[in-house]
């Protein structure tokens, strides 16, 4: 068995029952989890590193999230990298030969192809990030003026109430007026 | 006696499945029942044992075993026959884990529930792999279900690994480095994307030396070059082995060099290879998803189900733990020989006798 070497990060001293009865997986575990915090607190922690780890696998993340367009667009670019340097390998040493005397000969065909497919790709995921983009700032800017319109309805509401409330005082003052006419007219509360 | 036949679409001579009805057909024979293999499409490796599902002739009595684990046509064969048909259920990967890679593979198993859920109503016996497959197969409406492991014949795993491999491998390790191991198809429910990410961890925080192999053949070929441009991108690439195609003798040998077997698998109906690397005394580190607890049990580190299970830092860290605590790695490699011992196929080749013969 190989041995883990010295590597730039240690666990912090204890973490390793010293004691001779059965270790509970669960609990080794839970140590774990608590050990994988310490290490991500400590200053040597490579944070760079496993952060670029961490949003490189999430993309990959097994199911796809619905709906995210930016998502969808870096898939097209990774469909449309084909790859020119296939597995030759094969159980056999004929069909190996074969593999690699196919490969030589349609290569340098192959990777013209294979650029040109890339290049489609890349375009077609910018149209789909450039409509992405233009759906959000359209979605926002509306979003915005629905902001807008709700708030000078909401002031005109408010208004209406105040000039309600002054024809309402003006009319048990002194009698029906000609605005207090109105709004009786008008069937207005 | 009366016959036993058993139908599955695709009857592929190296995976968990063919190797599962080849041991089934010897329990049953030697039990005393004719069983014959029908199949839709046959690797020709294995083309010798099997014959097209259309020439099946059932005599009156048979029982007709159908192994659900993808679409086909035989599906919707079998609800038209007379004959009993009994289900063993293999588990359906969730067509949503392929809809971005591979949109027809998720037709495929979209279509194959739907298949699940017809068979229901003619089959009078479905057995599945595990607990987390029997409940399953209960909520699509199957009422008389068994659990019966996948029959493995370990003493398989004892032949001789192949020299090359071995001397390849052997020539590596003197370079120092643990070496990680996970074996299965390379497909996004199998997450290999995550182990990747845990071992670029694992190398920046505790051992650059260190190596990793993922065995298995492509589901998808998007996903596998997604991991390949992935382990580039993480820096690993120069340390990480994906090996499409491997031989029994080749495979055997990755498991004889291996430190450790890290799953972070997503989705698995049973899991044959975290048994298979128990009986070679590899520590397992595995996230506890779907059946993989009921698989693992005791016998290795199981992570959690929620997303703490795949952080990398997390995984590295479990790692580095089992490979540093001798009493727990040998602890967890003692249980591990006690699971693979559960799950022998006497013990497995009874059980299915057991439940045959219990529900007639």
């Amino acid at each position: 068995m190989n041995t883990a070497a010295a590597g730039p990060c240690r666990l912090p001293s204890g973490a390793v029952d010293a004691g001779t009865g059965p270790l509970s997986p669960a609990a080794v575990v839970d140590e774990v989890v608590v050990e994988a915090r310490a290490l991500e607190a400590a200053s040597s922690f490579p944070r760079e590193a496993i952060e670029r780890v961490r949003a490189a696998t999430s993309w990959m993340a097994a199911e796809a999230t619905p709906g995210d367009v930016r998502q969808a667009a870096q898939l097209v670019v990774h469909q449309a990298a084909t790859p020119v340097e296939p597995q030759l390998w094969s159980p056999g040493p004929l069909r190996r030969l074969v593999k690699q005397v196919v490969h030589r000969l349609i290569g340098w065909y192959v990777r013209v192809l294979a650029q040109q497919v890339k290049a489609l790709g890349e375009a077609t995921a910018r149209v789909g990030l450039a409509v992405a983009e233009r759906t959000e700032r359209l979605q926002a800017e509306a979003a915005s003026d629905r902001a807008a319109v709700s708030a000078r309805l909401d002031a005109l509401g408010d208004r209406v109430a105040r000039l309600e409330a002054m024809v309402d005082g003006a009319g048990g003052a002194g009698g029906a007026g000609p605005a207090g006419g109105d709004a009786a007219a008008s069937g207005r509360p | 006696m009366s016959a036993v036949h058993q139908l599955l679409p695709v009857f592929a001579g190296g995976d968990a499945i063919g190797h599962h009805v080849l041991h089934t057909q010897r329990v049953l024979r030697q039990a005393g029942f004719d069983s014959e293999i029908y199949v839709e499409e046959a690797h020709p490796a294995v083309r010798r044992h099997a014959r097209h599902y259309r020439e099946l002739r059932p005599e009156p009595g048979d029982r007709l075993l159908y192994h659900l684990s993808t679409g086909s046509p035989m599906a919707a064969y079998l609800a038209e026959q007379d004959h009993p048909v009994l289900v063993y259920y293999h588990n359906i990967t969730p067509a949503s884990f392929f809809a971005r890679w591979e949109p027809v593979a998720a037709a495929n198993v979209a279509r194959a529930r739907e298949e699940l859920r017809k068979l229901a109503s003619v089959t009078r016996l479905a057995m599945a792999n595990s607990e987390y497959s029997a409940r399953e197969l209960r909520d699509e409406g199957y009422g008389e279900t068994a659990v019966v492991p996948v029959l493995v014949d370990f003493a398989d795993l004892d032949a001789e690994p192949d020299a090359a491999t071995a001397a390849r491998l052997r020539r590596a390790a003197e370079s120092g480095g643990a070496r990680w191991l996970f074996v299965g198809r390379l497909a996004p429910n199998k997450c290999q994307h995550d182990v990747i990410g845990a071992f670029a961890a694992y190398r920046a925080l505790f051992d650059p030396a260190a190596r990793l192999c993922l065995v298995g053949g492509q589901t998808s070929v998007a996903y596998r070059r997604a991991l390949v441009q992935l382990a580039d991108e993480v820096g690993v690439g120069g340390a990480v082995e994906l090996p499409d195609v491997v031989t029994f003798p080749e495979l055997l040998a990755q498991y004889r060099a291996a430190d450790v077997f890290v799953s972070l698998s997503e989705h698995e109906g049973f899991c044959v290879p975290l048994l298979e690397a128990m009986h070679f005394g590899v520590p397992v580190v595995a996230r506890a998803t779907t059946a993989v607890p009921e698989t693992v049990g005791d016998a290795g580190l199981l992570l959690p189900e929620g997303a703490a299970g795949k952080d990398p830092v997390v995984v590295a860290t479990a790692v580095h733990r089992l490979l540093g605590d001798d009493r727990l790695r040998g602890q967890l490699v003692a249980a591990g020989r006690e699971r693979v011992a559960r799950y022998s196929l006497a013990e497995t080749g009874r059980r299915f006798l057991e439940v045959l013969a219990a529900h007639g």
